[in-house]
């Protein structure tokens, strides 16, 4: 019987058919300031599912990566070897957050606690540069600055909305640079007097002037 | 699978029957000899009557279309029972490579098939001989993958593969060189994989009578 179970698990062992599921080994940096948007790496062991073809010589790599600190979704900017290369805004509360990846095919791996989010410095508000009038689903751009007195080290990122019946987007700004954003925006809506808001998790609020839509 | 298998059994079955089958008729034929005082030293033992080993070693290549060729070895270990003529057992540990290269990484599969394969002498001379063999065995293939994207990985499968083939054989003493031609057939299934390493193969090697 002995022998047996040895045979089965040797067997089991040589047809080792499945992608070896993905392993994050850290996140650096660790944590981050509630007010800035930061540059994270995973170094993560993925094994992305790659469909080799030997009659015509191809391998297709399925490079879906997507990764999630807590609930948000953050953007891939580069997968290698080594791991993934991503961006934090800085839309995120204080505490303690699960970083998650999800390859194309299902597999996930799981850092638990992997970032935390400290008390970050915001500026004491926001004015939007006048908006004249626009085209509906035209990108334009959109001129936001901190005020201030951290306003000037300001490296973060606000949350975009218009008013009932609108979209826009993106919903999340590009980081300020330096206390200002310059960021190429697209607005539709059912109305034709609309305003953009500006928020931040700190509660700080703007809103911009009334612009024609058309 | 069965029929190959039963095949074999047959072929077996009658290799050692043939032998004894056919000096027992002819003693039946033959006038009893006179009889003579009895040597006092056992007639020596017949080689013929030993189980006989030989090993060879062999390298060559496969093509089985697109990227699925490459280069092949093989280490085969022939035994020739006593009484069984024309007929041996091999048991062959082979290799595979199928190899390739693209802008997103290098693909390779492994394949390590374990036979146990029948050969049957068509032709014995002096200085030639011709052998066809058949054989079935377990196959292991392993895949590695690096890709610029992606940690590398090794991946494996059990599968199975047969085989049929011949061989030229040039006897020259206790070495043997030998050609050998074969068409093979398996699957070891590994996800995402499409290839086999197999199909035509062509092999020069030599082999060794062992003493």
């Amino acid at each position: 019987m002995r022998k047996l179970v040895s045979i089965a698990a040797l067997v089991s062992l040589l047809a080792c058919q499945d992608w070896p599921e993905p392993v994050i080994r850290s996140v650096s940096p660790s944590e981050m300031r509630a007010s800035e948007a930061t540059a994270l790496t995973l170094d993560a062991e993925l094994h992305l599912p790659t469909t080799v073809d030997y009659s015509q010589g191809t391998l297709e790599v399925d490079t879906r990566v997507s990764v999630r600190i807590g609930t948000l979704e953050v953007p891939t900017l580069a997968i290698s070897p080594e791991g993934i290369s991503t961006r934090v805004p800085s839309v995120l509360a204080p505490g303690s957050y699960d970083v998650k990846v999800t390859l194309g095919d299902g597999r996930t791996a799981v850092r638990p606690g992997g970032l935390t989010v400290v008390e970050g410095e915001w500026p004491e508000g926001y004015s939007i540069d006048p908006i004249g009038p626009q085209q509906r689903l035209v990108p334009f751009t959109l001129t936001v600055r901190a005020t201030g007195a951290n306003a000037a080290a300001f490296r973060g990122n606000v949350r975009l909305e218009t008013g009932a019946g609108g979209s826009i987007g993106p919903r999340v700004s590009e980081p300020f640079v330096d206390g200002v954003l310059t960021q190429q925006v697209v607005v539709d809506s059912i109305q034709s007097d609309v305003v953009i808001r500006v928020t931040d998790i700190a509660g700080h609020v703007s809103t911009s002037n009334t612009f024609l839509l058309r | 699978m069965r029929w190959i298998a039963l095949l074999f059994l047959l072929c077996s079955t009658a290799a050692v029957a043939a032998p004894e089958g056919s000096s027992r008729g002819i003693s039946r034929k033959k006038p009893k000899a006179p009889p003579r005082e009895a040597s006092p030293e056992p007639p020596p033992t017949k080689p013929a009557q030993e189980l006989r080993y030989s090993l060879a070693l062999a390298g060559g290549g496969f093509y089985g279309g697109g990227f699925n060729r490459g280069p092949q070895g093989s280490a085969q270990l022939t035994l020739t029972p006593p009484g069984w003529g024309r007929f041996s057992l091999d048991v062959e540990l082979g290799w595979r490579l199928a190899r390739f290269r693209t802008g997103a990484g290098v693909s390779a599969l492994h394949s390590l098939p374990l036979l146990a394969a029948g050969r049957m002498s068509l032709v014995r001379m002096t200085h030639f001989g011709l052998d066809v063999r058949a054989g079935v065995g377990p196959l292991l293939a392993l895949h590695h993958l690096s890709s610029d994207f992606s940690a590398s990985s090794v991946r494996s499968s059990l599968g199975w593969e047969l085989l049929a083939g011949v061989q030229l054989r040039f006897p020259l003493g206790a070495l043997e060189p030998f050609l050998d031609g074969r068409v093979g057939l398996g699957e070891a299934y590994i996800p995402f994989v499409i290839g086999r390493s197999i199909g035509v193969q062509g092999l020069l090697g030599v082999r060794y009578q062992l003493p």
